[in-house]
């Protein structure tokens, strides 16, 4: 007797359960089979691609295991390529913390007039990356540019910023970080909101001074979003691709082929899928990597309420 | 599973592009050209004349990014199975290619079916896009590159303008007509010519050296790069100097910056295709008037390439658009088209009797640079030389050789910078050529 009751109130339990998952699925279908169409799919099919040769416009395919692999890592030009990736986004990263974060400081706190400076942070991220290379373009543009215009009222020696192979890439990452200051001011922001007032009035009371407020409250609580902004940019400036595509190609002499953008260039301009593929799969398990790395050193000194 | 998601959403962006309607009765027949522009309006124009002028097709003409883009769209497109226009034009550089892709019909044969007698193309051209034997394409928009020079900046510096160049006169010519300040800092540069790989190959072609052997892949398949040859590392070689000593414009590799800084009386001379020619002198307006002269040369003068493009028709249609495809085809390349078109760009006639005509005489009296162009034409001798370099995988190995020409920029020996070029250009080659091995 009590055992048939527990096993129906388990049925019943059990029934309950495939109800509410069959729910779940009917109302998440639609964002299940895009995200299956255009994320899912893609991704196993490179996969699948980079173990393969392909002869003009895709046809012939063979296995060919690992070859594709074993050339890149053969290949001078793609281990150099790797490299500008990291020192891109070893740029973009800071610049762009320290400029957001001092953005997400001045608009945290509500003072007349505070909405108008929130809307001008977050311009650089509202516009669009077409439209800023371009405004970019003019900007630095050796002869008519403004930044020369500017460095020449102050004696200095007028540049070609994306002309030169020595500055290209540099000039890009303070491109790509003033772009992204917009997203990282609002995340931070958000987080700033979020600390109590309170703790700042009872450190004002027991006699702490702004800085002493800022390294004790601010820091330690505004941590765990810093922590994921910093990860954020960081990954996201390994995968920048449109500035650099509208502003170097790449160029001059390969100063600014990042990772992504070699990859790009192998895959629709060379005509090397199956390689690109290869390298998209690699560049994939190094970010991936390096999100894990991100949260065992960092992560673990983050203070979390 | 096909490649197709790779490329999901390119292709799908040019499946819907190539959905042919009929309306009215009037077939539609896609056209994609890559010239965008002063020149571009003139395409424009012309497809509008062509629709207005008949009644049973319509040709819907889309500008699909710069050479190549379209190359690259059309074959993302040709990959897919899907989304590729019934008419395409194509650089020089992509003939190898098209002919290789299978995905196209001769039109050598189209034009004996319909009786249209390609001996009215002129010769040079119609050598260009003759490919193991037949015209696969027809030439419809040919170049050469010219010099262009400010006539009011050789008048200010007491500088003669020359007809031919050699390359020693040409580095002379520059630093000649470059101001300088007190300080050492340059007020107008000399010339300004951006980094292209046409340029260099022009100049070998110009000198005598051809770009790949087996005599420019025309007489067998080409399967080594030939581009590190004397000529061209001492045309890049003074390019490190001119840029080095402030007597060139740093432009990078933007063409359209070296003609806004040659229009703006920044630099006394400009490198550029015959083409820019009407766009040129319409930026420049009354500010001065505008000289031009033949492409220079190390030595002795062989003749320069034709550059430009041509009309390509694709497989894969019902036989009612190819009719149509092949209609306006054969109008783009009818003498009064192209002596219009020749008027409204700088590039030179594909076909006999254009310039007999009295519009096209009228029109080279009142701007005698549209005879320059022509003249480079007929005085440059015929060999395979100046047949143009024919091999695949072109578009990736001018990205090696723009490289090499930024490397001698930064301070690279020319040789050593076009040598590496030639490892990954040879490279590059031998994968295509076993891509396409039958």
């Amino acid at each position: 007797m009590e055992r048939s009751l527990r096993t129906n109130t388990t049925n019943r339990q059990n029934l309950r359960i495939r109800k509410d998952w069959l729910e779940m699925m009917v109302l998440l279908s639609p964002g299940l089979l895009l995200l299956f169409v255009f994320v899912v799919l893609p991704t196993v099919e490179a996969f699948a691609l980079s173990f393969q040769r392909e002869g003009l416009l895709g046809r012939n395919r063979v296995f060919v295991g690992l070859e594709n692999y074993i050339e890149i890592f053969k290949s001078k030009e793609n281990l150099q390529s790797a490299w500008q990736s990291l020192y891109f986004a070893i740029i973009v990263a800071p610049l762009e913390i320290v400029l957001a974060f001092a953005a997400a400081l001045l608009i945290a706190r509500p003072f007349p007039g505070v909405a108008v400076y929130r809307t001008l942070f977050f311009l650089t991220t509202a516009v669009p990356t077409g439209v800023a290379a371009i405004a970019w373009s003019w900007f630095l543009n050796p002869q008519t540019g403004w930044a020369n215009w500017l460095l020449e009222r102050f004696g200095l020696p007028a540049k070609t910023w994306l002309q030169d192979s020595s500055t290209a890439l540099p000039t890009l990452a303070v491109i790509t970080a003033w772009a992204g200051v917009g997203f990282a001011s609002i995340l931070l922001t958000a987080g700033l909101q979020q600390i109590p007032e309170d703790l700042y009035e009872a450190a004002r009371i027991d006699g702490a001074n702004g800085w002493q407020q800022f390294c004790s409250i601010t820091i330690p609580l505004i941590s765990p979003t810093l922590f994921l902004v910093t990860l954020l940019v960081f990954l996201r400036s390994l995968t920048a691709f449109g500035q650099i595509h509208l502003l170097t190609q790449g160029g001059p002499a390969d100063s600014s082929m990042v990772w992504i953008y070699r990859i790009y260039q192998d895959a629709f301009f060379n005509f090397r899928q199956t390689y690109a593929a290869a390298q998209s799969v690699l560049l994939f398990l190094f970010l991936l990597l390096l999100a894990l790395l991100q949260f065992r050193l960092v992560g673990r000194k983050v203070h979390y309420e | 599973m096909k490649k197709r998601y790779l490329a999901f959403g390119l292709a799908a962006a040019l499946g819907a592009v190539s959905l042919t309607t009929a309306q009215s009765g009037r077939t539609t027949v896609t056209f994609w050209y890559a010239l965008g522009g002063s020149i571009g309006e003139q395409i424009e124009g012309l497809v509008k004349t062509y629709n207005a002028s008949q009644e049973k097709i319509t040709i819907k003409a889309e500008y699909t990014g710069n050479y190549d883009d379209t190359l690259n769209k059309l074959r993302a497109g040709l990959q897919a199975g899907k989304g590729f226009p019934n008419v395409v034009q194509v650089y020089d550089v992509g003939t190898r290619f098209m002919v290789d892709s299978e995905a196209v019909i001769p039109l050598e044969d189209v034009a004996k079916k319909n009786g249209f007698d390609i001996n009215k193309f002129v010769t040079q051209p119609r050598n260009y896009y003759t490919v193991d034997g037949k015209m696969y394409s027809l030439p419809f928009n040919s170049s050469n590159p010219l010099l262009y020079f400010n006539s009011k900046a050789l008048a200010e510096s007491n500088v003669e303008q020359r007809p031919l160049y050699t390359l020693v006169q040409l580095e002379d010519t520059i630093k000649r007509l470059t101001i300088k300040d007190a300080s050492g800092k340059t007020t107008r540069y000399g010339i300004t010519w951006n980094a292209d790989s046409w340029f260099v190959e022009q100049f070998g072609y110009n000198s005598g050296y051809a770009y790949c052997n087996n005599e420019n892949g025309r007489k067998t398949r080409a399967t080594e790069t030939t581009f590190n040859n004397p000529a061209a590392i001492a045309f890049l070689d003074m390019m490190g100097r001119l840029a080095k000593d402030g007597y060139a414009a740093p432009v990078g590799r933007d063409g359209t910056a070296s003609l806004n800084t040659f229009v703006n009386g920044q630099a006394a001379m400009y490198v550029s295709s015959t083409a820019n020619l009407f766009g040129a002198t319409r930026a420049v307006g009354g500010k001065f008037p505008i000289r031009t002269s033949f492409y220079p040369f190390l030595k002795e003068r062989n003749g320069v390439a034709v550059g430009g493009a041509s009309l390509w028709m694709l497989k894969g249609f019902p036989q009612i658009e190819q009719d149509g495809a092949w209609d306006f085809i054969k109008w783009m390349v009818e003498p009064s088209t192209q002596a219009r078109w020749h008027l409204g760009t700088g590039y030179f006639p594909v076909i006999q009797g254009v310039t007999d005509r009295l519009d096209v005489k009228q029109g080279q009296v009142k701007n005698n640079n549209f005879v320059t162009a022509i003249r480079q034409l007929q005085t440059s001798k015929s060999n395979s030389t100046s047949a143009g370099c024919l091999m695949g995988q072109f578009t990736e190995i001018r990205t090696y050789v723009v490289s090499a020409w930024e490397e001698v920029l930064k301070g690279k020996p020319a040789k050593q910078a076009l040598e590496e070029a030639k490892v990954k250009s040879d490279a590059a080659l031998t994968r295509y050529n076993a891509t396409v091995a039958k």
